[in-house]
């Protein structure tokens, strides 16, 4: 059941009218059924799977809080390490490994025949396990206490809104939220609604949008000029981009219609001056997870320079492995690791060069020029991003570097290779502004979870609300149903993952 | 523009051209709730005869999104000015 479908329309409001009906000692039990249901929707037998890791957590959890000594706290991290970390790897890269291998073994001219397992790859397994490891962690830690009931337990695992795609919730963030009494308000609604007509919007009118071209481009790459490629993998970075934030947008509403807030997971990171500072406002739950079980833990950058290099190297791997099995998942995460430390060792340089010819690096100029130098590298991380596999990224960047075929056809070309009509460019034009200014209202207030579209202008706030319920939710309907009947609707990307 | 449905049928482009004026009037002039009310009642009616006339969905979606535009342009315009 994709946020994007039908069967989602139906049941979220349903549960959203039983949770407000039930009296409260009852509404965690309904929302734990309707996130198993949720989940099972996908395929029954996956409930065993996050069953197992669940049970696991919990258990470990209260061993650790009841044990005495280290010994013993440490046996139980490192088993629920095992076991959570070893579905993960079983069922989503085992096939990857057993490829590597054989690609190894045939290095050496020994005749291997392939090795596939014919496995299923359980939705969200990526999201659950990390989010389950952060909980054990810290009650390890000792940052947070063990949840004796395990009811709400199972529920911070598996809550419907964010189960399959994140955000990834620190136990301390969610379970306090999940076990508090919600009364039914109007800002919550008001909150909730906007985000479900914002994310609707950028899932189903952008980023689906955007898919068809970039699609249609890396369907033939080989055929396809410089410009084409470049535009496609610009439309893949909006598209990537809109698709999961429309997701976490999604999932924002849904649990704010609950009385519960999330986590932000976006925050303007297409205005980003820096790759630091990108990733620091990209996916900012499994940033913000990866730093502080892995970055930190190896040493961060209290090390010196070499050490911090290497501990981002590691763990910008890590990171793109997350994202999928297959090396150009790696290969991206290194080059944005690349990027990120030769940002590092170029910043005192620059500043000193700076401070010497009298630029000033805070001006409107320099930032704009920044912003776009990020965004045109960013777009060049997104080519292994996307690609099937090592070839299509040669073949991606031996095009773009080569094939400008300027005074014959460049951008006629382009468009032909897009696939993209005059009415479609429009289409694509207006989508981009509407994208730009959903972008400048929604991302900077996700703190407090609501739109900036009450208080003060209460009058006038009135009309922008309602039309722009009536108007955004036509523009969602209309232009979704455009893409459906040409068969263009497509599920979650970060689904995947 | 030739294969255009909206822009070969003056009447549409009339209907549209309503909403929208009743609609950035709604907005600029904080008018009250009728206005914003005409202006969704105009363009839903237009809208369906678009669709009856054989207007893609595609082409009417992008003419609500111009609305969806204009309003979240008023909003963002609201948001700079408290």
């Amino acid at each position: 059941m994709n946020f994007n479908s039908l069967e989602f329309l139906i049941f979220l409001p349903a549960v959203v009218a039983l949770y407000w009906i039930l009296p409260f000692r009852f509404r965690w039990a309904l929302l734990l059924a309707a996130s198993l249901f949720f989940y099972m929707s996908w395929n029954v037998w996956l409930i065993v799977l996050i069953g197992i890791t669940t049970i696991t957590a919990y258990v470990a959890a209260i061993c650790i809080s009841r044990a005495h000594s280290a010994g013993v706290k440490r046996a139980c991290l490192i088993i629920t390490l095992v076991i959570c970390l070893g579905i993960l790897i079983f069922f989503k890269y085992i096939n990857f490994i057993l490829e590597s291998v054989v690609g190894v073994i045939r290095l050496f001219n020994a005749a291997q025949d392939d090795i596939v397992l014919n496995i299923i790859l359980p939705v969200g397994i990526s999201f659950y396990t990390f989010q389950t490891l952060s909980y054990v962690i810290d009650v390890y830690r000792g940052d947070y206490p063990a949840e004796k009931h395990f009811g709400y337990f199972a529920l911070y695992v598996t809550y419907f809104p964010q189960l399959v795609a994140g955000p990834i919730e620190k136990p301390g963030t969610l379970l306090p939220q999940l076990r508090a009494r919600h009364e039914l308000n109007g800002d919550d609604m008001m909150a909730g609604g906007k985000w479900l007509l914002s994310g609707f919007f950028r899932k189903c009118v952008i980023a689906d949008f955007c898919g068809i071209f970039v699609d249609k481009v890396y369907a033939d790459l080989a055929s396809a000029n410089a410009l084409a490629i470049f535009a496609a993998s610009a439309l893949f970075l909006i598209q990537i981009y809109n698709d999961f934030a429309g997701y976490s947008e999604i999932a924002l509403g849904s649990a704010r219609l609950m009385g519960v807030k999330l986590s932000k997971n976006f925050d303007k990171p297409l205005s980003s001056t820096s790759f630091t500072e990108f990733f620091r406002r990209w996916h900012i739950t499994l940033n913000q997870w990866f730093a502080q079980y892995v970055y930190i833990p190896l040493g961060g950058n209290r090390r010196g320079t070499a050490r911090k290099l290497l501990n981002t190297m590691m763990v910008f791997a890590l990171c793109g492995l997350w994202h999928g099995a297959n090396w150009t998942f790696v290969i991206w995460g290194l080059v944005a690791g690349m990027f990120i430390c030769i940002e590092t060792l170029l910043k005192k340089p620059c500043k000193k060069a700076c401070g010497r010819l009298g630029i000033d690096t805070g001006g409107a100029g320099i930032t704009l020029l920044r912003r776009a130098v990020v965004f045109v590298l960013f777009v060049a991380c997104c080519i292994p991003f996307r690609a099937q596999n090592i070839g299509e990224i040669g073949v991606a960047f031996s095009r773009l570097f080569t094939a400008w075929n300027f005074g014959s056809g460049l951008f006629t070309g382009a468009f032909e290779s897009l696939g993209m009509s005059a009415m479609q460019l429009l289409l694509l034009l207006c989508c981009l502004v509407a994208m730009g200014l959903i972008y400048h209202m929604t991302e900077d207030v996700q703190s407090d979870g609501a739109l900036p579209l009450t208080g003060a202008y209460a009058r006038v706030n009135y009309n922008i609300n309602m039309s722009l319920y009536i108007y955004g939710i036509m523009a969602v309907a209309l232009c979704w149903l455009a893409l459906l009947a040409n068969s263009d609707v497509s599920g979650f990307a970060y689904f995947q993952f | 523009m030739a294969d255009s449905v909206i822009f070969n049928s003056p009447l549409l482009i009339l209907g549209f051209a309503a909403a929208l004026a009743l609609c950035l009037f709604s907005l600029a002039k904080k008018a009250g709730f009728a206005a914003t009310l005409f202006s969704v009642l105009i363009f839903i009616c237009t809208a369906a005869y678009a669709l009856l006339l054989g207007a893609p969905l595609e082409e009417v979606g992008l003419v609500a999104i111009l609305f969806f535009c204009v309003n979240l342009l008023a909003a963002w315009r609201g948001r700079r000015n408290k």
